[in-house]
């Protein structure tokens, strides 16, 4: 990873992404760069505000790890600490515990089961017709104002013109609830509006508390006062995005408790009417059947979450229809996912809870995981699962994610993903495949590349890459140290990150791409040499690695610090190019006794 | 036919009260709706043409209080 730049200014969004395919402009601070070379681009500045000039204010950069007032905003409270076109998680890296809102998990990274929409605060909605709305939102996710900035055809640059509309709502103590938009998914089609997945908080107890449904806003005009809710939010339940209707083009969500692992609704946004049709409604607990026990579980050792389903795939036992996983742990506290299948042609759905489960039940290796402590902190606590697949093979992860200052650390059954293969023919029979515990708290994961076989985790003390093995599992790669905020993919599939800590009281910020290596090899051909007076030829391994763990080619430039060694020819300094397949061989020759380095640097 | 919910909240000193939300449902052609009433403007909020029962399946509704009943008792 490389920090590519350290903050200068204050209450800026720290990277912001130009998402219209006619430009090429990223904005680092709020000052744009060319998105491919990251060459700066002369006195451009984004727009943030209607009729104003030139500005950077919006988003939020800062760090607040004991301020509990989530109104000030802070770097990792949501998009506005990054926006880009592809997933991005947050973390807020708080210092607080139990029921607090500091510790609470952004959870933008989550809303979207659908591959075509993309978890994250800034989306691009293309009606039929052609207008193109790019919207926003950046509101910090535990308070009750938010802000949301669109632009609608845009036909310049960011820095040469002003959005469309440009506002929100301020919030207030002592308001009453206060519905506020969270993440556009849709528009339905031919009615220029735009299905939002959206909160109800107050400001003071119940910011976390999921009391979610949804809203719309219009295309053409994407206003505050154009903000319609629907009355149908739901307390305690989250709201995913599932996917387009293919019968009417209507969005369909999920609806899932936080009290109980069982409870759901399937739910049908008439977009247009702003009203709501439940598709199917599951609130009675399972019984018993293959290998889970049924039941209601109990919330001591494993606390009240919010539960977070996988995206949805091919149904592999009926052609053109779907299915996706939804977290469940039985009485026993095993995990045993429901497997939703979704018929395309009438939009009906069906629940499977006889799900099947080979060898280790998720108890051997994960057996414990607080809970949300209160209206303040209940989105503390997540289960997310996640289905790939890899070289042929579809698995499936549980992914247990918690926002409190170091609360898994001393607990490794807390901090353990466990992993199952899918039966090919049949999705309800699952096999356990792997363990893998993450060093410290996760406090929140990302996938980082379109397969979902790479994955970032946020700690406190730093970013872990993970890659994905059939033989292994989850394998960490590469540790990043630092305290980060921020992690996830622009349209390119680089990967940004924002730290926090290293560089005063905001968020510096990196990158990481996998032509940059994060590992350079240099080992000699002996582990000592017996300099006695005559020049010992011998040579060095030189290889990079990238992220994954990969060797990667890449121009790697050697210094020797010391007078005691050589390339050859008396030089101290020499360029490799490492390969993708082995080691290359550097001949040195030393030259006396004593001690020399080599020191070895890349152009990023 | 009106009818009205109690939801629990807190005032601005954060004490605890009740909040009365004003509804009206319709049942016509087996298709259920029901308004959010509003300082006496009804705003759509559900159209259902059917009745979803907690194991997942679906019903037809058998009169407008079945209706008021699953309102309340989803919302």
């Amino acid at each position: 990873m490389a920090e590519i730049k350290t903050p200068s200014k204050a209450n800026v969004c720290s990277v912001f992404e130009d998402m219209n395919p006619n430009t090429n402009t990223i904005y680092l601070e709020g000052e744009a760069y060319n998105k491919s070379t990251l060459a700066p681009i002369f006195n451009a500045a984004m727009y943030m505000y209607t009729g104003e000039g030139q500005t950077y204010t919006q988003g939020s950069n800062i760090y607040r790890p004991t301020d509990v007032n989530t109104y000030n905003q802070r770097s990792g409270d949501g998009p506005g600490t990054m926006a880009l076109a592809k997933e991005t998680a947050f973390s807020m890296q708080g210092e607080n515990t139990g029921n607090n809102r500091n510790t609470n998990v952004p959870f933008i990274n989550f809303l979207s089961m659908a591959e075509e929409l993309r978890s994250t605060g800034l989306q691009r909605i293309t009606a039929d017709d052609g207008t193109d709305l790019y919207i926003w939102q950046l509101r910090p996710m535990f308070y009750n104002y938010y802000r949301q900035i669109s632009w609608t055809n845009p036909a310049k640059e960011l820095y040469q013109q002003s959005p469309t509309v440009s506002w929100g709502y301020n919030g207030q103590s002592g308001s009453s609830e206060i519905h506020v938009p969270v993440m556009a998914t849709i528009e339905e089609n031919g009615t220029k509006w735009v299905s939002n997945i959206t909160q109800q908080i107050r400001y003071d107890g119940y910011v976390a508390r999921p009391h979610m449904g949804l809203g719309r806003n219009s295309m053409q005009d994407y206003s505050d006062t154009n903000d319609n809710w629907n009355t149908t939010m739901r307390n305690p339940y989250t709201v995913q995005y599932i996917g387009k209707s293919t019968v009417d083009n209507k969005p369909i969500y999920l609806y899932n408790s936080h009290d109980n692992d069982h409870s759901h609704y399937v739910t049908k946004h008439n977009v247009s009417s702003n009203t709501t049709t439940d598709l199917h409604t599951f609130t009675a607990a399972p019984v018993a059947a293959g290998t889970n026990y049924g039941g209601t579980r109990a919330t001591t050792s494993m606390g009240k979450h919010c539960k977070w389903g996988s995206k949805v795939f091919d149904d592999p036992t009926s052609a053109g229809n779907k299915c996706f996983y939804v977290p469940y742990f039985d009485a026993n506290l095993n995990y045993h996912p429901f497997l939703y299948q979704w018929d395309k042609s009438d939009d009906t759905f069906v629940r499977n809870e006889d799900i099947t489960i080979s060898g280790d039940l998720s108890t051997v290796h994960f057996n414990n995981h607080t809970g949300g402590q209160g209206d303040s902190s209940d989105f503390a606590s997540n289960f997310w699962n996640e289905t790939f697949e890899s070289s042929g093979n579809r698995y499936l992860t549980l992914f247990p994610v918690h926002g409190s200052y170091q609360v898994h650390d001393n607990t490794p059954q807390a901090r353990t993903f466990v992993s199952y293969q899918v039966d090919p023919a049949d999705p309800k029979s699952l096999t356990h495949h792997s363990a893998t515990i993450v060093p410290v708290t996760i406090r929140n994961v990302v996938m980082l590349n379109d397969a979902r076989t790479m994955l970032g985790v946020i700690g406190e003390g730093a970013i872990y890459i993970y890659n994905w093995n059939n033989v292994d599992g989850w394998v960490l790669t590469t540790t990043y140290a630092g305290k980060f905020t921020g992690l996830g993919r622009d349209g390119t599939d680089r990967i940004w990150a924002t730290e926090v800590g290293a560089n005063g009281s905001y968020a510096s910020i990196h990158i990481i791409t996998p032509s940059i290596p994060v590992k350079i090899s240099i080992v000699p051909a002996s582990t000592s040499y017996n300099y006695t007076g005559s020049d010992i030829s011998t040579s060095v391994a030189v290889s990079a690695y990238n992220s994954s763990g990969d060797r990667i080619a890449v121009d790697v430039s050697l210094t020797i610090d010391g007078s005691t060694m050589n390339f050859g020819g008396g030089s101290t300094s020499t360029v490799v190019t490492t390969s993708i397949s082995a080691d290359v061989t550097q001949a040195v020759t030393i030259t006396g006794s004593g001690l020399s380095d080599i020191v070895a640097s890349v152009q990023i | 036919m009106d009818f009205t919910i109690d939801r629990d909240s807190v005032d601005e000193n954060g004490d605890p009260i009740t909040v009365t939300e004003n509804y009206s449902a319709s049942l016509e052609g087996g298709v259920a709706t029901v308004n959010h009433v509003v300082e006496g403007d009804a705003h759509p909020a559900v159209t259902q043409p059917w009745n979803p029962l907690p194991d997942g399946s679906r019903a037809d509704w058998n009169d407008i209080e079945e209706v008021v009943n699953w309102y309340k008792a989803n919302f």
